[in-house]
């Protein structure tokens, strides 16, 4: 897929995005009690992410992975934000639009990445306490693959009289999101 | 005929290369949505075989809208547009009602691979 013929409208769109985080964060600085600011400038980032990883712009999805991450931890914790981290988020959207243009120009490898250091000290100072996921309850992921092992008996019995059936699944290891996958087989099987 | 498709996602950049890749493969993309909110409207209007739905959008999101599509319509087909890192809100959206999801940045081949699942 020829990429190039996005270019122009990543370009365009990036920078809406980003102009739309330059007034959000002054109306945060003026209201830092607002609620309203982080989400809008959460979901810019976030697109802006997506675009950048489609359009293969591995430097600027990165950046706007930990920028989305540092936002995400201050949404959840709905406090409001120290001056300090205004600023920092003012110039991570600098660091965005500049890496933007850089990208479009093919000069990716020139973004300078140096703000991640402050966004990720940023963001797990802001980390909000951890809340077991509702997803961590139905299924654990591990890097390790299990070792097959018996049956239970209850559940050898139960195929053993023709009441079940065993299904044998595999996900590709390079799959992504191995847990949303699994949770579609089971669906399907059932 | 071929397939109808309703492309939901708040960026025009995502929505454009999504309409192009079915296009190409010789889907008829009948409408765009870009909010929670318009993407239930225009399901209702449109009656797609096929939804493409991006989960973070403004107004209504992408959980939700699946959640009052299916509502209104329990066959209804609809595919998740997720980014890497949102494991449990493609879970979310599974449990509402999605059939399937692919994930940013996406490969042509493996949309079309996903679509023909939802669609089979």
């Amino acid at each position: 897929m020829d990429l190039s013929q996005y270019a122009e409208l990543f370009l365009a769109e990036s920078r809406e995005h980003l102009s739309a985080c330059n007034q959000l964060l002054l109306e945060w600085e003026r209201n830092p009690a607002a609620a309203e600011p982080v989400g809008g400038l959460f979901r810019a980032v976030h697109t802006i992410k997506g675009m950048a990883a489609t359009m293969g712009y591995g430097r600027i999805a990165d950046l706007a992975h930990r920028l989305e991450n540092l936002l995400d931890n201050l949404r959840r914790g709905g406090t409001a934000p120290a001056d300090e981290t205004i600023q920092l988020l003012f110039r991570a959207t600098d660091a965005l639009e500049k890496a933007v243009g850089l990208a479009v120009a093919g000069r990716e490898r020139e973004v300078d990445l140096a703000i991640l250091a402050d966004i990720d000290r940023a963001a797990q100072q802001s980390k909000p306490a951890p809340q077991p996921s509702a997803l961590a309850r139905h299924f654990t992921e591990s890097a390790e693959v299990p070792e097959p092992q018996g049956l239970p008996t209850a559940l050898a019995a139960s195929v053993a009289s023709g009441a079940g059936r065993i299904f044998q699944v595999t996900i590709r290891p390079e799959a992504p999101l191995k847990c949303a996958r699994a949770m579609l087989i089971v669906k399907k099987a059932q | 005929m071929s397939h109808t498709v309703l492309v939901c996602d708040d960026a025009i950049f995502m929505r454009t290369m999504i309409s192009d890749i079915l296009g190409q493969a010789g889907f008829d993309v009948v409408g765009e949505a870009e909010t929670g909110t318009q993407a239930v409207e225009k399901y209702r209007q449109l009656k797609p075989d096929l939804v493409t739905m991006d989960i973070v959008m403004p107004d209504m999101g992408g959980i939700d809208a699946v959640r009052e599509i299916v509502k209104h319509d329990p066959d209804a087909k609809i595919l998740m547009c997720s980014a890497m890192g949102q494991q449990a809100l493609v879970v979310e959206a599974i449990q509402a009602g999605a059939k399937d999801f692919v994930v940013k940045p996406f490969q042509p081949s493996r949309v079309l691979e996903a679509v023909q699942r939802v669609l089979g």
